[in-house]
């Protein structure tokens, strides 16, 4: 029994072990290998010690004691310092415990496989061994069914699948492969008992050696190619390409719709392209940082100062069908609230980039700062230099001349960059230019100048012609992509469909930071900002009145503490508080959920097995082994040394004492059946003899009935607490066979 | 009808007796649980067990085992009739005579025993001899003697008391030693050899010995050897008080042998023989016995526990048990029935020879071993 015992728990061991080798292609390094093999070894021998008293196991305490004992286990492993005398879990260490898986979970968040093993994933890792280790324990040398714990084995195993699909070698599979082997094997070995205990030890080893013996002799870490490469793997299309087949879409169908009360309607971006190789424009290749996470707020948008006018608005977007990587939000997000936290951002461009998510059913608001610079404030902004924005201010050698030819034209007699940009804007805005979806769909350098002469376009050559014209002046310039305003459903609240997929200019002013321009006069293109009018007087001179004043007020008063408390201390307050009591919160709801699942388990067992032992057809050695289950499971267990039948006789005579009248006449022929019927199955010997032997009929009916009369009885003789037991925590199910 | 040993129908066993005792054609042992002890004179009750045997006439029983059950249940209430209230002793008598075996009965002088052994040998119709073991007994005196016919000038086979199917062995641990193993040979292979030549002892062959309890006066040890040949052993004890005035109504002015009919042959009990041993023993019991036998030698309190000749002793005795219950197969339940009467006598425990000691230990063992392993 004993023998039997250990082999079970060997195997748990060894299988376990070998799920860690598989779950090592989620990291780079090994330092959370030892403390998982610690609790699974504890975990697992201290199961082993337990049920070796035949009083606990039949108590059903097993389970309970392990998880203390793992639990204990953990704390040490994960959290010594907050332990009492080294042992005693405290208030505290629960807490830490928790504020340190919900670490592993953010990290989780933020990196890609294969990562570093932060305390966090480490404490995540100890915990979920610990648990599996006492569930596939269980499953093994309580209930006998190694089949289902080793479907439970391959569960884990989806985790590296899922998380490092990359990383996944052969002898990952072949290291989960031989632990699954080693637990469907496990009834095998313990038949094999009488063979001694070599050859299940020996296939054990075996086993454990291929498992953790093969990937030592093969090239793995080394070979991982470095992580920012793999981070980099985020695909996003460039939207500048599919602007004209958008444009030219006729489904109504709105692609999101948002609700904000910003007087100036301004475009929503999805991202700005500032590449431009003389065939087309890209978005600059940047470095995706995990940790930049939208929901914990953006940075302060590029180069705007304090002086710089600007206003707080937010916007609310609920997504449709749009299978993008890119949040649609206006210019400069600061705070975007109700998306995951992978969704992360770009610092120099503000564009929102999901880490395997797309915006498609996203509802979410924005918080953005608008800049609406003065006149005046445009005026003075001194021009760059030239080294910070080499990337914003470069164009192919092969740019023809009259670009920049007609640029200098254009803004002859401007006294400085803004009176530049606002007459390269009327340039193109007077009557000279036609909008027309006819223009070549290509954005080369030829087609700019093409255009220039052809005087005919939509918003790519437009967009495209003032940011080639506008860097030829040295101004630096992008050009944003994403949607026009679009139309207007109600108050406040617009509809954007794909055919109001725009692209404008984005002009960088020191001081003032990154400014739109609208240089496009037709299709979906909304006005020009005020900023950008003929001589900044129509808009600086009807906005500025009111608002600026207010806003500048405002701004002094609000704007510096709110612009650089609201993201930077927001960054830390959000993060301490998810981690301090949000992480908690929804994990409470989710352990005690899990510990109530873990409790009903036996009480579900029991009734599987029930439902198997009398299923038809009735097979009446299991219809005895429920008798005698329901007998344990109310402590009435008869002796091991008792026959089947004069146990059955027992019951029959005290049903027949309480049984109605109806079936008085009937029920206890079942019983003798049923006895017949068992010593039959067990000790004739048919082969020997030819004596004939009617096999006693059973019917299913009459043995539920049966069945039922027996609980009934029991219920009747036991003390209340003693029948609740029974169903809830039924000892069979710990029972050994 | 009528129900010869009730003790609360004295009438009707004396009619019955009177009448010959008409065998009934189905002879149904009552349906209900009774332990042998609870009911001791009630030859309703069913043949040793705590369970109920399978009504005779049950549908699907085999109707060979049904006439077994017939004759068993016949000889009982035969023997019934004579020896008041030892219903238990009557059975187990009748199982070891099914079972092919020899009977050690034990007890005090004067409670019946030869009384016993007689009755059954009337009651299967065979030759009934008795031999009163003596201190002077010699072997030849049981096993018979060559003499020399002066006529023919040849050797003559002169058999001796043992040449019977039935055997009463009074006294048997009087006898000497030697005597005593003369016993060995006729008990334990069915013949007797004697000056080299074998003789086959007429079947069935039955040895039913009686023993007054060693503390006795005049009494020698039955060797251990010989004492592991019988089947089982039984003390009939003292009648209960209503059976004995009973005894004494009858006993004292007429032999209560004398009107007891044979309700059976030699042959029928040789067919019955055959069928009892025709039963099949699954794997599963044989292993419960063997647990069984393991557990007597492995008791603390036992210095030498069962051998494995008591181990086939009793499973034949479990066979015929599960027949007379009407069943074509034997169970631990019939094992249990039994092995305190069949282990008992084989194993020396520590505490020297007392019986109910014994008989403790064997139940002990019985109680802690599973059914099932």
């Amino acid at each position: 029994m004993n023998s039997r015992l250990w082999i079970g728990t060997l195997a748990v061991i060894a299988s376990m072990s070998l799920l860690a080798v598989a779950m090592s292609s989620v990291f780079i390094d090994f330092n959370w290998l030892p403390p998982v093999l610690i609790i699974v070894l504890v975990v697992a021998l201290s199961g082993a010690l337990l049920r070796m008293s035949s009083r606990i196991q039949a108590s059903g305490l097993t389970v309970l004691l392990q998880l203390v004992i793992g639990l204990i286990t953990v704390l040490i492993l994960c959290v010594p310092h907050t332990l009492a005398f080294g042992i005693l879990p405290t208030p505290a260490s629960m807490f830490e415990l928790f504020a340190q898986l919900g670490t592993g979970i953010d990290d989780m968040y933020k990196v890609i496989a294969p990562a570093d093993s932060t305390p966090g994933f480490t404490t995540i890792l100890i915990v979920g061994f610990g648990l599996i280790t006492m569930l596939i324990d269980g499953l093994v040398s309580d209930l006998h069914v190694p089949k289902v714990a080793g479907v439970l084995l391959l569960l884990v195993y989806c985790i590296p699948v899922f998380l490092a699909p990359n990383e996944l070698r052969w002898w990952h599979f072949a290291a989960v492969g031989a632990a699954f082997i080693v637990l469907m094997l496990t009834p095998y070995f313990e038949q094999a008992e009488s063979f001694g205990p070599l050859p299940p030890l020996l296939a054990g080893g075996l086993a454990l050696l291929l498992g953790v013996g093969i990937p030592v002799l093969l090239p793995d870490v080394s070979v991982r190619p470095p992580r920012q490469s793999q981070l980099a793997d985020i695909t996003v299309v460039n939207p500048f390409l599919d602007l004209r087949s958008n444009l030219a879409d006729q489904s109504d169908k709105p692609v999101f719709a948002y609700s904000s009360s910003d007087p100036l309607q301004p475009p929503i971006r999805l991202t700005s392209v500032s590449e431009f190789d003389g065939q087309t424009w890209k978005p600059a290749e940047f470095d995706i940082d995990p940790f930049a996470i939208a929901v914990d707020g953006l940075p302060n948008p590029q180069g705007v100062s304090t002086d710089t006018t600007t206003t707080e608005q937010t916007m609310n977007v609920n997504v449709g069908g749009f299978d993008q990587s890119y949040l649609p939000a206006p210019y400069a997000p600061a705070q975007v609230d109700g998306v995951s936290r992978r969704w992360i951002f770009d610092k120099d461009t503000l564009t929102i980039v999901g880490n395997g998510e797309i915006a498609a059913d996203q509802e979410y608001s924005v918080t953005y700062t608008s800049v609406e610079p003065t006149a005046e404030e445009l005026e003075s902004s001194e021009p760059v230099t030239a080294g910070q924005f080499a990337d914003t201010l470069a164009l192919p050698d092969d740019m023809p001349s009259v670009v920049s030819d007609t640029a200098d034209e254009v803004t002859a007699g401007a006294r400085n960059q803004w009176e530049q940009a606002v007459m390269l804007q009327e340039y193109f805005r007077s009557d000279q230019f036609e909008y027309s979806l006819d223009a070549p769909e290509e954005a080369s350098s030829d087609a700019i100048a093409d255009f220039l002469s052809e005087k005919s376009g939509y918003c790519v050559q437009f967009s495209g012609a003032m940011t080639a014209m506008a860097r030829s002046l040295g101004i630096p310039a992008r050009i944003a992509v994403g949607f026009a305003p679009g139309e207007e459903t109600g108050e406040n609240a617009y509809e954007v469909a794909m055919s109001d997929a725009h692209a404008w200019p984005e002009l960088y002013f020191d001081g003032i930071g990154w400014v739109r321009f609208e240089p496009t006069p037709g299709g979906p293109a909304g006005t020009p900002p005020p900023w950008s009018q003929t001589d900044g007087s129509a808009g600086a001179e009807d906005e500025p009145t009111e608002e600026p004043t207010e806003e500048a007020t405002e701004e002094a008063t609000e704007e510096p503490t709110a612009a650089e408390t609201t993201p930077a201390a927001e960054d830390e307050t959000a993060g301490a508080d998810a981690e301090a009591d949000g992480m908690p919160l929804w994990w409470i709801p989710v352990a005690v959920l899990a510990l109530l699942l873990l409790a009903a388990l036996p009480a579900l067992v029991r009734i599987l097995q029930r439902r198997k032992r009398l299923g038809e057809p009735l097979d009446p050695e299991a219809v005895w082994e429920e008798i005698h289950a329901l007998g344990v499971d109310y402590k009435l267990a008869p002796a091991a040394s008792l026959p089947v039948r004069d146990h059955l006789d027992e019951l029959r005579a005290a049903v027949a004492e309480q049984s109605s009248d109806a079936n008085a006449d009937y029920l206890p022929a079942v019983f003798e059946d049923l006895g017949e019927a068992v010593d039959q199955a067990r000790y004739l010997d048919r082969s020997r003899s030819d004596l004939k032997h009617a096999a006693p009929h059973i019917d299913k009916a009459g043995i539920d009935e049966a069945v039922e009369s027996v609980r009934a009885h029991y219920d009747r003789v036991t003390p209340r607490s003693t029948s609740l037991l029974a169903r809830l925590w039924p000892a069979s199910v710990f029972h050994r066979r | 009808m009528s129900i010869p040993s009730d003790p609360q129908q004295p009438l009707s066993r004396r009619q019955a007796r009177e009448s010959g005792y008409p065998v009934p054609q189905s002879q149904q042992p009552a349906h209900g649980s009774s332990a042998v002890g609870s009911q001791p004179s009630g030859a309703q009750a069913p043949f040793i067990s705590s369970q109920p045997a399978a009504p005779a006439g049950r549908q699907g029983v085999d109707p060979r085992i049904q006439h077994v059950q017939r004759i068993a249940e016949n000889a009982r209430r035969a023997m019934n009739s004579v020896l008041d209230g030892k219903d238990r002793v009557v059975q187990i008598a009748l199982i070891t005579l099914l079972a092919g075996g020899h009977l050690l009965l034990e007890d005090v002088p004067g409670v019946g025993k030869t009384l016993l052994a007689k009755s059954l040998g009337r009651v299967v119709d065979g030759s009934v001899k008795r031999i009163q073991f003596t201190p002077d007994l010699l072997p030849s005196d049981v096993i018979g003697v060559n003499l020399f016919n002066q006529e023919s000038r040849h050797f003559e086979f002169r058999p001796g008391p043992v040449f019977a199917n039935i055997v009463i062995a009074d006294e048997i641990n009087r006898a000497s030693p030697k005597t005593q193993s003369a016993m060995l040979e006729c008990m334990a292979e069915s013949q007797a050899s004697i000056d080299g030549t074998t003789y086959p002892l007429p079947a069935p062959f039955m040895v039913v010995a009686t023993q007054n309890p060693i503390d006795m006066e005049g009494t020698y040890s039955l060797p251990e050897a010989q004492r592991d040949r019988f089947t089982a052993r039984v003390s009939i004890g003292y009648p209960d008080q209503a059976s004995e005035i009973e005894l004494l109504d009858h006993h004292v002015d007429h032999d209560p042998l004398a009107k007891l009919p044979a309700v059976t042959s030699l042959e029928e009990i040789m067919q019955a023989r055959e069928i009892v041993r025709h039963i099949g023993a699954t794997h599963e019991l044989r292993a419960y016995i063997v647990a069984l036998l393991e557990a007597t030698r492995s008791d603390p309190a036992v210095a030498l526990g069962s051998s494995p000749r008591g181990g086939v002793q009793l499973l034949r005795a479990a066979k015929a048990h599960a027949v007379l219950h009407g069943r074509g197969y034997a169970t631990p339940a019939d094992v249990q029935a039994l092995a305190v009467d069949v282990l008992a006598h084989r194993i020396i425990t520590h505490d020297g020879e007392d019986h109910e000691h014994a008989a403790e230990i064997i139940r002990a063992t019985l109680s802690r071993t599973p059914v099932r392993s």
